[in-house]
């Protein structure tokens, strides 16, 4: 046998992803097709692309529940990004706030944000805001969190020669805090994100009249375990654009960082 | 050797000097009764095991810790004692054995950043003087348009040497800069400062707990005790200047040598018996 050549790295991996998806659609195909006990009532996937492709390609309602959805993830994940970063840096910068605030903040913490549906729901005057507020909630203390710890990880090394080099409090802050917590901020913005759509699609379907999730759900109800399929794909891809669009933004918040 | 010229500063006179922290009541005392005088233009060093308090000195001179006894007088003036505790500033910049650059920086804008911010230079000509001090300074300017994250140790250490002697400082504050590197790249770094220090001639005030590096470079060594520290010893270095490898198998470096090891070994012994953590 010749010696091979090496490839690059990513094709390799390339190649090996693509049969990895195709080998588990393929079992999946057969699981179905030779009615393996506890899988009868589970559409294979070919039937699912076959009523995706007719029923719902052009089928607007369905692209309505893919805006509605991420609307929702949207308008949650950057009012946790406004409120939650300069939460995060007042905890990080000011003493006498963390000693006040701090507590109240580990106090409402672990409550996971699917707990505070009942509450919002009576709170909010429509269904809509209490599905944001959720959202929200999922990742604000995400983000304020790892702000925080990302402003008490800053070198003091870094302020001390700043302060050397004739840096005024002001320019520390701007100069010296902000670009060290960016790392920080990434790091909250990919897991904000991934909380974001695990809650949107459970808020949804409690007391949603629309959504991906509320689909999935609406399939489950009116036993088309096809829709629930389509919805459960249609979900993951929801998650995975977002995790792209974060990685691709936390790549240029902190270039430096290769 | 350097002659003390009309134009060098940063002469130092460090009077008793003591600093004891209470965090909560447990008094430690880092400095006690240290004293010690550094001429404007002198290389000192300062020899010492880990958690000796050096570091503490060094933070004092740079303003971002205070006195607690004794007094430092910075070229004849007063300038901290247990009542004044000078700001940090731009006379006084440390190069840390770590390294301190700004990663969100290239290197240009990293060493420009002292002069520009302080506006004693428009930014063209802090730019300009930057790229011919990085350039002077072993050829850095090649990698002005880099993070620092993408050069090695050594040449961090280097940007940071110049990002310093941007600001002309009165004294270079240089606490262990070459303690992280292996043998090799300390030799090469070692070449480099005493380069760098005949072209800009400062004072200098470098920390170290490496007898050998310290006589290789400095006009005059101090041997600091563990903590509390204060001087145990003061060394004459009479190696002329400019300082070659070969020195360090001379007769000459190895009486001198021998005239301190005794007393840095006895002291970092006992850093080491008692066992304590390294105090920041």
């Amino acid at each position: 046998m010749a010696v091979s050549t090496p490839r690059p790295l990513s094709t390799r991996i390339n190649w090996r992803s693509a049969l990895a998806v195709s080998g588990f659609l393929v079992l999946w195909e057969l699981l179905v097709r030779f009615k393996v006990p506890g899988l009868a009532t589970i559409p294979g996937p070919l039937e699912s692309l076959a009523v995706f492709w007719s029923k719902y390609a052009a089928n607007e309602n369905y692209w309505q529940s893919w805006v509605a959805s991420f609307r929702r993830v949207m308008l949650g994940f950057l009012a946790a990004q406004l409120l939650g970063i300069p939460l995060g840096l007042l905890l990080g910068t000011r003493e006498r706030f963390r000693e006040l605030v701090f507590p109240v903040v580990e106090l409402l913490r672990p409550i996971p944000p699917l707990a505070w549906v009942p509450l919002s729901i009576l709170f909010w005057p429509t269904h809509e805001f209490s599905i944001v507020f959720i959202t929200f909630i999922g990742a604000f203390f995400i983000i304020a969190i790892n702000v925080f710890d990302g402003v008490r990880s800053i070198r003091p090394e870094h302020v001390w020669l700043a302060r050397s080099l004739g840096a005024s409090d002001l320019r520390i802050f701007c100069r010296i805090v902000l670009p060290s917590v960016l790392p920080a901020i990434g790091v909250g913005m990919t897991l904000g994100m991934a909380v974001t759509w695990n809650v949107v699609i459970a808020a949804e379907m409690i007391a949603g009249d629309n959504g991906l999730g509320r689909l999935t759900w609406e399939g489950y109800v009116s036993h088309t375990s096809t829709v629930v399929i389509i919805g459960m794909v249609s979900i993951g891809l929801a998650g995975y654009l977002s995790a792209l669009a974060i990685a691709w933004i936390e790549r240029r918040l902190a270039p430096w960082r290769n | 050797m350097t002659a003390p010229g009309s134009e060098l500063r940063g002469g130092l006179s460090i009077r008793r000097a003591g600093k004891t922290y209470d965090p909560r009541g447990a008094a430690v005392v880092a400095l006690d009764e240290c004293s010690l005088n550094v001429a404007p233009g002198e290389f000192a060093a300062i020899v010492g095991p880990s958690g000796c308090g050096k570091s503490t000195l060094l933070n004092i001179i740079a303003g971002f810790d205070g006195l607690t006894d004794g007094e430092i007088l910075l070229d004849g003036k007063p300038f901290a004692n247990r009542d004044l505790s000078p700001p940090p500033g731009p006379d006084r910049v440390v190069v840390f054995q770590n390294g301190a650059l700004f990663p969100w920086m290239n290197v240009l804008d990293n060493v420009i950043y002292g002069p520009t911010r302080q506006r004693v230079l428009p930014v063209d000509d802090a730019r300009k003087k930057a790229m011919e001090m990085l350039r002077v300074c072993g050829g850095l300017h090649t990698a002005a348009e880099r993070f620092p994250t993408q050069l090695s140790s050594g040449m961090q250490r280097r940007v940071e040497i110049v990002r310093a002697l941007m600001n002309e400082p009165a004294v270079l504050l240089l606490d262990e800069p070459f303690r992280a590197m292996d043998t090799v790249s300390k030799t090469v770094m070692h070449r480099h400062l005493l380069d760098v220090h005949a072209l800009y001639p400062k004072t200098v005030l470098f920390i170290t707990h490496d007898l050998e590096e310290a006589i290789y470079l400095a006009d005059t060594v101090y041997v600091m005790t563990t903590r509390p520290g204060h001087i145990k010893r003061a060394l004459r270095v009479n190696l002329p200047r400019p300082r070659t490898l070969d020195m360090l198998a001379s007769q000459a470096y190895l009486d001198l040598k021998r005239q301190v090891a005794e007393d840095v070994h006895e002291e970092a012994k006992k850093a080491f018996e008692r066992g304590e953590r390294e105090l920041a």
